[in-house]
């Protein structure tokens, strides 16, 4: 950027005041999205009051042709929210308010910094409920799982983030503001909302979203049954989908992940178990009631042994508080870790995990394995010493392994932690030079000037410097953990 | 290529085929099953032999079809598996396909519990309008990899591409399902308690009201809890005009299919706010006419579909779309253009379209874009 103060005057010309931090020291805060290890200074963050700033600042930004980055709480997983080098950080949390929640048409609609947990506890009084509940939901925003169509442990069923939004209001690169969707679950015209989900702030900004409520089930049945082998966990993944039931949520743990729970928050699980598999039902309870022997049944054939049922709420808890730590408690057995989230098609889960293993041994290097086995999506954890000379740029190579296998399966080199900055490279693997250039001409055509987050998901520009750097604060605060 | 039975279109087999055509013609409009006249009258291409199923993989969750087989043969193949298209593709039965589903962005009763044609579909191969073969989105039911390309033919109306292949994302169907009427005192009642009933832990598959006053609803699950989910909602909600209906199937695809609607009529699609619901109704019943002119609140209210003779509809539709402040699409019908009421240009969709379709090939010539 050639001129600094110029472009800083334009920004206090919309009364930004304190809010627009130039300080090295108050950058410091924003250098990174904490759980990868790439980190870069921007030039100024704003904190933006308003959608007012936001549109001032982006229009600042077209005419001086700075780059800028929206920022929610920086949870990213993939690197997309690293700043922009000599960029403005445009920092989204105090635009936190729920505009408006409606029973009646079972939408809320909210701004970008509102944490994703909050849509939840504010629809709570009315029995309704946000479905996308990736772990980090008591902290990342709205408009992050917009950037990112974020899922969770309940996608099969219910979809990603994408699946629950109806509406949204935007900023484009250049600072036109654009209406899309509305309020109605039905669209009309093209999908443009469910088009600017997943674009990863390419795109522009996000200033308003409405988002579309469920009703809370009314009964949750929750399994736990333990294996002697990933595979045969895997095989009872595949069993439960042949049944014809349809669980909100399927996931599996490996021996490594169940070490690590139990040591930090005293799950229990078998001692000399290799995998558990948690299947969770829910709906009206005379259905679940029904569908209860059956999974049963199932689980039982599957040759699954110690089955743990949860017979209420608090028990039900104790599964997931097991299942939830285990990140955050892998996290304790090494200095530093980085989490994949590639899919493969469900059928190949067996021979992902094999190949896996293959790979750990031939890295010499830990990976845990904790994941959606409902739809496939893996989150190998690939355990390394950033204080170690070369363990990084290993973990590193590992973890282009497992991508490469992902998409040799079939499958994707993302189920919902984003391309950023970490996975760019390997879009060219996934995507053809014909599609890949189609992507580059939808942004062109959008943002000629390439201010709106660039050096994301597509594979270009340089990238920040590798810095090892452990866990999140919030994790290691026990707030979070990683899924 | 053979020409197309109707209307002696030119009917590619093969992408090349296909390519040779888009990049020789001045206008590249394609149709499907001829479901949807109003969308497609002044189609220039059938897409009626780009067909079949590609692959189907019933423990994925996933199939992919090319665009123009029938929707009835998408779900004959998927119900050998005890699997369907949760959305509930409208107008099957007219011969519609799945590529013309996605391109028309319209969905069925099912959309209610599990979503729509946008939230089933997980990859698109289409042809740009400058004759590249384009990928859009993945094959595996989980997949953030990249922009979502494929949202952008839901709807698009074949203004974003011809369409050459679709991947889906499909579900177990329900091993039984119920279905019972509920009549109210009046509209207004029907509404509130159409609210109740969607905003309570039912897990109903299928919410659709039907004025004057009532109410049509549907679930599914394990054959032994049926009844007794349905005795405790009637107890709830449905009071002495609760009322079982049978055969359940046969209902729903009549409804998927428009029966209630004539086929000589035309027929109207409108995405509504539930909340409209009562303002809707009361605009149109003031209509002269009224008693012609049918219609269905779908998806708990978040649709209005509407039927009747041509020029019924051609005079009050767009009065409707003032009131409600709703564009409407036209199905079936003699219209000018398939959007009424149509909508401000939108800077987010021009730049983009821009990409897909440089030439304008796909945009009628003297029409705004889709
Ligand atoms: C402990 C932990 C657990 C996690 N678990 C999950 C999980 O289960 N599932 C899952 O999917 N993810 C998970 N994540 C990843 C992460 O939380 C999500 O990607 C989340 O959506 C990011 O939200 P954020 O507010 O932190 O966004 P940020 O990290 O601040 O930003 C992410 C991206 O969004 C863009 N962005 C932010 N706000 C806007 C806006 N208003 N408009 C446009 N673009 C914007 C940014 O520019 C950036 O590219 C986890 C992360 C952590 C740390
Ligand atoms: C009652 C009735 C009367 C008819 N009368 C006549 C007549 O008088 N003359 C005549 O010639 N035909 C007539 N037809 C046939 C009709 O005009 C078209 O063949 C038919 O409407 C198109 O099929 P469809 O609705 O399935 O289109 P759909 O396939 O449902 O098309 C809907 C939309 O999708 C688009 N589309 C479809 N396939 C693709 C694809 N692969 N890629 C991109 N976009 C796509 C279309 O362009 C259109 O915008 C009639 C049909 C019916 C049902």
């Amino acid at each position: 950027m050639h001129d600094h103060e110029s472009f800083f005057r334009d920004l206090r010309r919309l009364g930004v005041g304190e809010r627009l931090l130039t300080r090295p020291a108050q950058l410091v805060a924003y250098e990174s999205d904490g759980l990868t290890a790439f980190r870069q200074k921007p030039s100024a963050v704003l904190l933006a009051d308003n959608q007012d700033d936001v549109i001032g600042a982006i229009k600042a930004c077209h005419e001086h042709h700075v780059p800028f980055m929206a920022r929610g709480s920086g949870t990213s997983l993939s690197g997309g929210s690293v700043p922009i080098q000599d960029g403005l950080v445009i920092a989204m949390n105090r635009l936190n308010r729920i505009l408006d929640l409606d029973p009646v048409s079972r939408t809320a609609v909210v701004e970008p910094g509102v944490i994703n947990l909050a849509v939840s506890q504010a629809a709570a009084e009315h029995g309704l409920y946000y479905a996308p509940d990736p772990s980090s939901g008591p902290v990342c925003t709205i408009g992050g799982n917009v950037a990112f169509n974020s899922g969770g442990a309940h996608c099969l069923k219910y979809g990603m983030t994408t699946n629950h939004v109806t509406g949204l209001k935007i900023v484009l690169p250049d600072g036109e503001v654009c209406q899309l969707g509305s309020d109605s679950l039905e669209g009309d015209g093209p999908d443009l909302v469910g088009a600017f989900i997943g674009s990863e702030g390419l795109w522009g900004v996000a200033l308003e979203v409405t988002l579309r409520l469920l009703p809370k089930p009314e009964r949750f049945y929750t399994l736990q049954a333990a294996y002697d082998s990933l595979e045969k966990a895997g095989t009872a993944v595949a069993m439960v989908i042949a049944s014809g039931l349809l669980p909100g949520a399927l996931e599996i743990m490996d021996r490594l992940s169940m070490d690590a729970a139990m040591a930090a928050v005293a799950a229990e699980y078998s001692k000399d178990a290799k995998a558990v598999l948690i299947v969770e039902l829910e709906g009206p309870r005379e259905e679940v009631e029904a569908e209860i022997p059956l999974l049963r049944d199932v689980i039982e054939k599957s040759g699954a042994y110690q089955p743990i049922l949860a017979a209420d709420e608090e028990q039900r808890q104790r599964i997931w508080t097991g299942r939830k730590s285990a990140f955050s408690a892998v996290g304790r057995l090494s200095p530093d870790f980085i989490v994949q989230d590639g899919v493969v098609p469900r059928s190949k889960l067996g021979h992902a995990l094999a190949e896996i293993d293959k790979f750990a041994a031939q890295y010499q290097m830990r990976v845990a394995n904790v994941f959606h086995a409902g739809d496939g999506n893996l989150h190998p954890l690939i355990l390394y010493d950033g204080r170690q000379e070369g363990e990084l740029e290993r973990a590193e190579e590992l973890a282009g392994e497992i991508l490469r296998l992902c998409i040799r399966l079939g499958g994707s080199i993302t189920g919902e932690h984003g391309v950023g900055l970490e996975k760019r490279n390997y879009m060219s693997e996934m995507f053809s030079e014909v599609d890949l250039k189609f992507m580059y001409q939808m942004r062109e055509a959008l943002d000629p000037r390439q201010l709106a987050n660039p050096g994301k998901m597509l594979p270009i520009g340089t990238a920040p410097a590798l810095v090892s750097h452990g866990a999140h604060p919030l994790e290691k605060q026990g707030i979070v953990s990683r899924y | 290529m053979p020409p197309s039975q109707v209307g002696e279109r030119p009917t590619p087999e093969s992408e090349d085929q296909l390519k040779e055509l888009v990049l020789k013609l001045p206008y590249v409009k394609a149709v499907g099953g001829g479901s949807k006249p109003a969308l497609s009258r002044d189609a220039t291409i059938s897409m009626a032999a780009i067909r079949g199923v590609v692959d189907y993989l019933p423990e994925e969750y996933t199939i992919s079809v090319r665009a123009g087989t029938p929707v009835q043969e998408v779900m004959a193949t998927l119900e050998e598996h005890g699997q369907f298209l949760p959305f509930d593709p409208p107008l099957s039965s007219a011969g519609a396909t799945i590529g013309g589903t996605v391109a028309a962005g319209v969905s069925g009763p099912g959309r209610f519990r599990y979503g729509g044609v946008r939230d089933f579909l997980l990859g698109v191969t289409f042809m740009s309008g400058d004759g590249r073969i384009i990928h859009g989105g993945g094959k595996v039911v989980k997949n953030a990899a990249g922009f979502d390309i494929p949202k952008l033919m839901v709807g698009g109306l074949g203004a974003w591409g011809l369409i050459t292949e679709l991947t889906f994302k499909v579900f177990p169907r329900a091993m039984e399902t119920l279905t019972a009427e509920i009549e109210t005192a009046s509209w207004a009642d029907a509404c509130r308690l159409g609210h109740e009933l969607a905003l309570a832990p039912l897990d109903l598959l299928c919410l659709e009201l039907a004025p004057p006053n009532k109410i049509c609803l549907r679930i599914g699950g394990q054959v032994s809890s049926l009844q007794e989910r349905s005795e405790r909602m009637r107890r709830s909600y449905g009071g002495d005009s609760w009322k079982q209906i049978q055969p359940d199937a046969l209902m729903w695809q009549d409804a998927a299919d428009f029966a209630w609607a004539g086929d000589t009529n035309a027929l109207v699609r409108m995405a509504i706010n539930p909340k409209q619901m009562e303002l809707a109704e009361a605009t149109v019943t003031q209509w002269s006419r009224a008693d012609e002119v049918q219609r269905r609140y779908g998806v708990g209210g978040n649709v209005l579909w509407m039927s009747g003779p041509d020029e019924v509809l051609g005079e009050s539709v767009p009065l409707l779309v003032t009131v409600l402040n709703r564009p409407a699409l036209a199905i079936r019908g003699t219209w000018d253009v398939a959007r009424i009421g149509g909508r401000p240009p939108n800077v987010l969709a021009e730049r983009l379209h821009s990409v897909f379709d440089p030439q304008r090939r796909f945009v009628p010539p003297k029409s705004q874009m889709a």
